[in-house]
């Protein structure tokens, strides 16, 4: 344990320079300016019932947290946990240590659900606040539980493609994220039942504030499961834990050398 | 296999695709201290991520302190790695580095702290210690490189081209320290190109070339694998003509010339491919014709000679 303390700290740290933190901080800004935006533009002419109000926000809050806000901040910190190390050269150091690899992604796994959940829980704070709908401790709760999950989920995912593709980590973690999670996850069919996407969005439904004569709409019907939230936490966490051992797996069955052709 | 063992290749062939990493390698190292010499390319950095469980032998196995190496945790607490690329984290200080990787090695950070402030005394890194490893110098790097090798007290020592970029005194320190870890009975395996370096710190070592080991042992014992073939010799002795011409007759030279040496001393220079029946003829020459020998010797008795020599052979030249 005193390796895995020893990586948590120390990309923390990593995480704590301006720059860094920069980001941490548009990933947090992000949907509170959006929610600004649309209270700020939103037409307040054309007057929709509450539940249907409700329902607009809490979708609209859903994709903009625990989808955009926290899948783009794991993507920056999980994505590259191999690569990084690879290309600094650091990866012989740390691959001739007991178990380095393991500690390594798992240390930088741990980093990566925090700093996208933290950014998440910071936005969720604002957006919540600001877009004026009642029931806001729900919402706050919901939202919180839905970024932690999808913080976890991703992050696993992410580094799993990192580690098969260290050279394009981000390219292939972006590509993965449109063609499998946002297209076959919006497919009505069985195969949507293997995305992040779908469990999460059913946890939405069953969280959030969500007009009950919407999720009769057939389009919902097949986008997401009427199932308990037990079993959407179980098959995400389910699925995280396969993702991170199968990265973990592929780190350790993969021959990175940071030696270059010269170095033969 | 015996526990003196400290790395074993039985038939160890690496590919990277069509090319040639290392070829059918073939060798027992019991425990002690080695020099690895080739030039680059060679396939030294190959053999040593091979050593650490980087790579995966395409054929044959590889066993190190009777291990296999690759993602061998028991293994990787008795061994030390001194890469020899930089790749340490710049930003943060070469205590902070070797901490880290302390901890990582399992220490916990209080103990880790102890052991890295030890050790960057060892290497003289106590002045720059505290600053960003981005503001050090080629030597503190190296420095900081060995630091986190031996820190942990490793009981196999891998280290590629430890001394690459020291000055004078740094090498000088670092040679020392090496040493003294030679002198405790741990073992080391030292990847280098520039021989002296090697020289220095042990007289046991593997020469490698075209992914190939050449020639392994002792300095004396791949002299004895040169013998026979071509060296030049110089000679010096009482009657510099005569034993010329003694070695042309015997058809023991290819060419005889007298030099005179930057010592004003002259010599006879022989290029022979025989040099041992030369030796084994002098006492009788010395007997029959009162010839006076007072020194035989290579054109160039270090580590380089025999390197060339074996170079020309394995490229056919020879």
């Amino acid at each position: 344990m005193n390796a895995l303390r020893a990586v948590f700290i120390y990309e923390w740290k990593r995480s704590l320079t301006l720059g860094r933190m920069g980001l941490w901080l548009a990933m947090a800004a992000f949907p509170v300016m959006i929610t600004i935006l649309i209270r700020t533009l939103g037409d307040s002419e054309n007057q929709i019932d509450i539940a249907t109000q409700k329902s607009t926000w809490s979708m609209t809050l859903y994709a903009l947290i625990p989808g955009v806000c926290v899948a783009l901040s794991v993507l920056l910190t999980a994505a590259p946990a191999v690569a990084s190390e690879l290309e600094q050269r650091s990866w012989a150091y740390l691959a001739t240590r007991p178990n380095g690899i393991f500690w390594l992604l798992l240390g930088k796994f741990l980093v990566s659900v925090t700093w996208g959940t933290t950014a998440a829980w910071l936005g969720t704070a604002f957006s919540v606040a600001l877009c004026g709908m009642d029931e806001q401790l729900r919402m706050l709760l919901s939202l919180s539980a839905l970024s932690l999950l999808s913080a976890i989920a991703y992050s696993a995912l992410y580094m799993l493609v990192g580690a098969i593709f260290p050279k394009r980590a981000m390219v292939f973690c972006m590509m993965y994220t449109v063609i499998v999670e946002l297209v076959f996850g919006s497919i009505p069919a069985v195969i949507n039942r293997m995305t992040v996407q779908f469990r999460l969005r059913t946890l939405f439904v069953n969280w959030m504030p969500f007009d009950e004569r919407m999720k009769d709409e057939s389009v919902f019907q097949y986008v997401m499961i009427d199932g308990s939230s037990f079993m959407q936490c179980f098959w995400l966490i389910t699925l995280s834990i396969l993702f991170l051992v199968a990265a973990i797996v592929v780190a350790h069955r993969k021959e990175f050398t940071s030696a270059t052709e010269g170095d033969i | 296999m015996s526990s003196d063992i400290a790395i074993q290749f039985q038939s160890v062939t690496k590919l990277y695709g069509k090319v040639l990493g290392v070829n059918d390698i073939t060798l027992e190292l019991p425990r002690g201290a080695y020099g690895l010499l080739g030039p680059n390319g060679a396939g030294k950095s190959t053999l040593l991520n091979l050593l650490t469980g980087q790579l995966l032998p395409t054929r044959g196995t590889v066993r190190v302190l009777g291990l296999n190496p690759r993602n061998n945790p028991d293994l990787m607490r008795r061994i030390g790695f001194c890469p020899g690329f930089e790749g340490m984290y710049a930003s943060i200080s070469g205590l902070e580095w070797v901490i880290y990787l302390l901890e990582l090695q399992g220490y916990a950070h209080r103990a880790a702290r102890k052991l890295a402030l030890d050790c960057m005394e060892l290497v003289g890194m106590v002045e720059g210690m505290y600053r960003p490893i981005s503001s050090y110098s080629r030597g503190m790097r190296q420095r900081t490189k060995l630091a986190q090798a031996i820190s942990h007290e490793p009981e196999l020592l891998i280290l590629d081209e430890p001394l690459s970029g020291l000055d004078p005194i740094g090498r000088a320190q670092m040679t020392d320290l090496l040493r003294n870890w030679i002198a405790m009975g741990r073992s080391i395996i030292i990847a280098s190109h520039v021989l002296h370096e090697i020289e220095a710190l042990t007289q046991s070592f593997l020469l490698i070339s075209g992914g190939r080991v050449l020639a392994s042992g002792t300095a004396e014992e791949v002299h004895e694998l040169l013998f026979d073939v071509p060296l030049e010799i110089y000679v010096k002795c009482n009657d510099l003509r005569r034993f010329a011409a003694k070695t042309l007759e015997a058809n023991l030279a290819d060419s005889a010339k007298i030099r005179r040496t930057n010592f004003g001393d002259e010599v006879v220079v022989l290029s022979t491919r025989h040099a041992s029946r030369i030796s084994s003829m002098i006492p009788e020459w010395m007997k029959d014709d009162g010839l006076e020998i007072y020194e035989i010797r290579t054109a160039d008795d270090s580590l380089q000679s025999l390197f060339n020599s074996l170079m020309k052979i394995h490229r056919g030249e020879l």
